[in-house]
């Protein structure tokens, strides 16, 4: 009975990371269907958003308001890099952009220990009762509330490509921006708009996060890169399989940490990206397509 | 472009290899500026490698300090644990390195560009994860100690003056090598691709192969970096090969530019200078300041480089010359 | 006589369209041809078939009478067959002497290390490299711009210095893919004249353009497409009076132009 104890307790853990690392991945995704760009800074508006929170919350602004706050300031964060990094470069190569987003992340690093300094900090979680009980197995509501912010977050965004009209103009500049262009719709501002979404996407997982494992100015590397991980495992422009992917490699690393070795965690994500680069470089769920490129 | 030809040595080049030469006896009493001379060497060594295969080729690599790590641990190993000669660590690491990257090339060159990037950066975490929990042979986090200094047939090498011309000498066997790649038909091939990859593609080139070569070669460089500069502080833990340290060395590349086969030293002896010169002026203006000063400041010149400055510091024309080329191209003709 | 390249039957669906079908044609050593036809008649779409960029989805396509299907551009060079670009792809960073040296790249075979090494039989094939490749910048009338960066070349010279950087390499076919673009009157005929020089010295040229003075003037026999399909294969002034084709779009370009 301690196994399925275990497993179950394991498995929260699996999915109350997966959600985080959806909702990150999700943002990358967004990014780079819309703009071609791969963010490695993704992870890093987790962290701005997680260490923002908790600036206000210490400053006594009330719980509530004070996440929606950092959320916002992670989208202003996003459209002023977004302003004055992504779109002056606008038509480089891949390989500049990488280059850019990872100057963009050393920045917002740096930026981070200037102001929150190097320890780790806090982030009282959304609602205060301590624990619940499943089967033996202590879940904290922190986790509840993070799968549910994810498959709300995840919803809202289906229902907004889906059914608005914003939604499918950004749809539109990722098929074709020429014909999107000539139908009134400013590829310019959807990749702006898209940007800001990331970002606020990215730091909705960092105040969610924040309550589990703390918020520090490193906690957004980590983050970025498991998100990439599972955006790889999706295909790159698939959001539904990159949140598919970002459960997976939850999953994955929970239980390689209660089965194996905590040390080996960080491997996993890895292996799982070599996985899927060396054997299935379309993704996870993608046909083989027979185009030579 | 002013590569270095085949068979000419020019007067830049001279000048360059004069103050290779006379900096160390200007400051052989100065250990401080010996060891800054010493890192801009190995890291220029990396750098060189890494120039060849994302400043000429455009590929991205986010690894690099994992090969850098191979190389530093294998010859901790050997010549620590082992008792083999360090040219042995040396060139055991190199193989090894090659061979990761070979694999991984293998692999990942059929793919789309940026998926070097990716895997570079799952090769380098899992390659820290080693590092971090191979204890028996890495030491772990608490580190590998005793690394014995480098010697060469039977000459210990343990001044960090006489060092300086150990590291420096191979600085310089470096560039040679690599610049003779670019001035011959490798290095034409590679600067082609990057131009262009179809046209390449369409005149021979198989592009595959290339990449995979270069990428074989920066890994090559690195590793040999990393064992001398595991000989030269003698004690190494995995933080110092962590993806930041790959960052990092990319950083210096960005900065160095590719407009010769030295932008990556370039890179490298800028990078390292202006880390230390934040480092001592900063608290100064700002006394709490730290490490963060300097992430932020880098990390900045990166975007305002890749942005305004893709030839780096080492070249402000050719950004120029290609947006002009584009726009004669597009003026040209419709079909 | 077996021709030097065989298209037979060939066609290109992408799904549920079909952009050529049924194309057979031959092009004969030292042949001059010319595949010409309205916008979206699939001339690009065929060219990319034989320079190895897309595969057919039926039919077959043969040089000296071995089959090329599957094969990639690279390959394809070393058989022999290079191309040009419509749109330019010039190695803008690098000059105009290293761009034909790198056309010369297939036929050299130092590899990294070698050169590295900066051995001997390096320097001896980089020195006969440049020979031909300085050659060839002078036939085009470029040797003056050799050391210059390729992207200050006028557009004129670009067109010249891809086909330089084509034929350095001494290929057995040329494909130029609207070689004359953009070019004025007196350009366009220094082309041509150098194709037929060329086309005695041995070589063999297939192209696609739209310049209908020029195609006439130049080519031996002419393909036509239209929708996907050959509507007719023959000489200059065949082609010119056969009514297929006039109907398809050359009575107007051609018709008002020659008479």
């Amino acid at each position: 009975m301690a196994e399925l104890t275990q497993f179950i307790q394991l498995s929260f853990t699996g999915f109350t990371f997966g959600s985080i690392y959806a909702l990150v991945a999700l943002g990358f995704v967004l990014t780079y269907n819309v703009t071609g760009i791969l963010n490695l800074a993704q992870g890093d508006f987790a962290m701005f958003g997680a260490l923002l929170a908790v600036s206000l919350v210490t400053a006594g602004v009330p719980y509530v308001p004070a996440l929606l706050l950092a959320i916002l300031g992670g989208m202003l964060l996003g459209a002023f890099i977004e302003r004055v990094a992504f779109a002056p470069a606008w038509g480089a190569s891949t390989a500049t952009f990488l280059l850019i987003t990872i100057g963009i992340s050393f920045a917002l690093r740096g930026l981070a220990i200037l102001f929150w300094g190097t320890q780790p900090y806090a982030l009282p979680p959304i609602t205060e009762r301590e624990v619940l009980s499943m089967g033996g197995a202590v879940v904290s509501w922190q986790s509840i509330w993070s799968i549910a912010l994810s498959l709300l977050a995840l919803i809202g965004l289906y229902l907004f490509f889906q059914r608005s009209y914003a939604g499918k103009a950004m749809q539109a500049c990722v098929v074709n921006p020429f014909a999107a262009r000539i139908v009134g719709i400013d590829p310019k501002r959807m990749a702006l708009y898209a940007v800001m979404a990331s970002a606020g996407f990215g730091a909705l997982s960092g105040v969610t996060v924040a309550p589990i494992s703390g918020a520090s100015y490193a906690m957004g590397l980590s983050l970025g890169l498991k998100a990439f991980v599972a955006a790889v495992i999706g295909g790159l422009s698939n959001a539904p399989a990159a949140i598919i992917g970002a459960y997976l490699l939850g999953l994955a690393e929970a239980f390689t940490e209660g089965y194996i070795s905590s040390s080996y965690k960080d491997a996993v994500s890895f292996l799982f990206l070599l996985f899927i680069l060396f054997f299935r470089p379309n993704g996870l769920f993608a046909k083989a397509s027979g185009k030579r490129v | 472009m002013h590569i270095r030809s085949l068979y000419s040595v020019g007067r830049k080049t001279w000048g360059f290899i004069l103050i290779v030469i006379v900096y160390p006896l200007i400051f052989q009493n100065d250990n401080y500026l010996l060891s800054l001379g010493i890192i801009v060497g190995l890291f220029g060594l990396v750098t060189t490698g890494l120039l060849l295969l994302t400043g000429y080729a455009g590929q991205v690599s986010l690894g690099q300090a994992a090969f850098y790590g191979i190389g530093a641990y294998t010859s901790a190993y050997t010549t620590a644990r082992l008792a083999l000669p360090p040219l042995v660590g040396l060139l055991l690491g190199m193989m090894l390195a090659m061979v990761a990257a070979y694999l991984i090339g293998l692999a990942v060159f059929r793919l789309r560009e940026h998926y070097l990037a990716l895997a570079t950066l799952g090769f380098g975490a899992i390659a820290y994860t080693l590092f971090k929990n191979l204890k028996q042979i890495t030491g772990g986090l608490d580190g590998f100690f005793g690394i014995p200094p480098f010697s060469i047939f039977g000459l210990t090498v343990d001044s960090d003056f006489s060092f300086y011309w150990v590291v420096w000498f191979f600085v310089l066997l470096g560039l040679w090598f690599a610049g003779n790649v670019l001035n011959a038909r490798s290095g034409r091939a590679l600067r082609a691709v990057h131009d262009s990859e179809f046209a390449a593609d369409a005149l021979g080139i198989n592009v595959f192969r290339l990449k995979l070569h270069v990428f074989v070669l920066s890994a090559a460089y690195a590793a040999f970096a990393g064992g001398l500069y595991a000989h030269y502080v003698s004690f190494i833990n995995p933080q110092l090969f962590d993806v930041v340290a790959s960052i990092t060395f990319l950083a210096m590349v960005i900065i160095g530019g590719d407009r010769f086969v030295g932008a990556g030293v370039l890179g490298a002896a800028v990078y390292v200078s202006l880390g230390e010169a934040i480092k001592s002026f900063l608290p100064v203006v700002f006394p709490k300041a730290g490490g963060e000063f300097e992430l932020v400041f880098f990390g900045v010149l990166i975007v305002v480089i890749m942005i305004f400055l893709p030839g780096g510091l080492s070249g402000l024309g050719s950004k120029l010359i290609a947006l002009k080329a584009k726009r004669v191209a597009e003026e040209g003709g419709e079909g | 006589m077996s021709a030097l390249l065989e298209v037979r039957d060939l066609e290109k669906r992408f799904g549920g369209v079909t952009a050529v079908t049924d194309v057979s044609f031959h092009v004969d050593r030292q042949e001059i041809v010319a595949l010409i036809g309205p916008n979206g008649a699939g001339k690009t779409t065929l060219f990319n078939m034989i320079s190895g960029v897309l595969i057919p989805t039926k039919g077959e396509i043969r040089l000296e009478g071995r089959s090329i299907i599957g094969r990639r551009p690279y390959e394809l060079a070393r058989l022999g067959l290079t191309r040009t670009f419509q749109n330019l792809q010039v190695f803008y960073r690098m000059t105009v002497l290293e761009n034909v040296l790198v056309g010369y790249n297939v036929r050299m075979k130092s590899n990294m290390i070698a050169a590295g090494l900066a051995l001997p039989t390096v320097r001896r094939e980089e020195n006969e490299a440049r020979e031909r490749a300085l050659y060839w910048l002078g036939r085009f009338g470029l040797e003056k711009v050799a050391h210059v960066p390729a992207g200050t070349l006028s557009y004129g010279q670009l067109r010249l210095l891809e086909i330089a950087r084509s034929a350095v390499a001494q290929p057995q076919l040329m494909l130029l893919d609207e070689p004359m673009a953009g070019l004025n009157p007196k350009e366009t005929q220094n082309l041509v004249e150098m194709m037929m020089t060329m086309r005695e010295e041995g070589m063999t040229f297939l192209f696609v353009e739209h310049d209908m003075q020029a195609v006439m003037h130049a080519s031996d026999r002419i393909v036509v497409l239209d929708y996907g399909r050959m509507i007719a294969v023959g000489k200059p002034d065949e082609i010119a009076i056969h009514p297929e084709v006039i109907q398809a779009y050359l009575g107007q370009a051609y018709g008002q132009g020659q008479k």
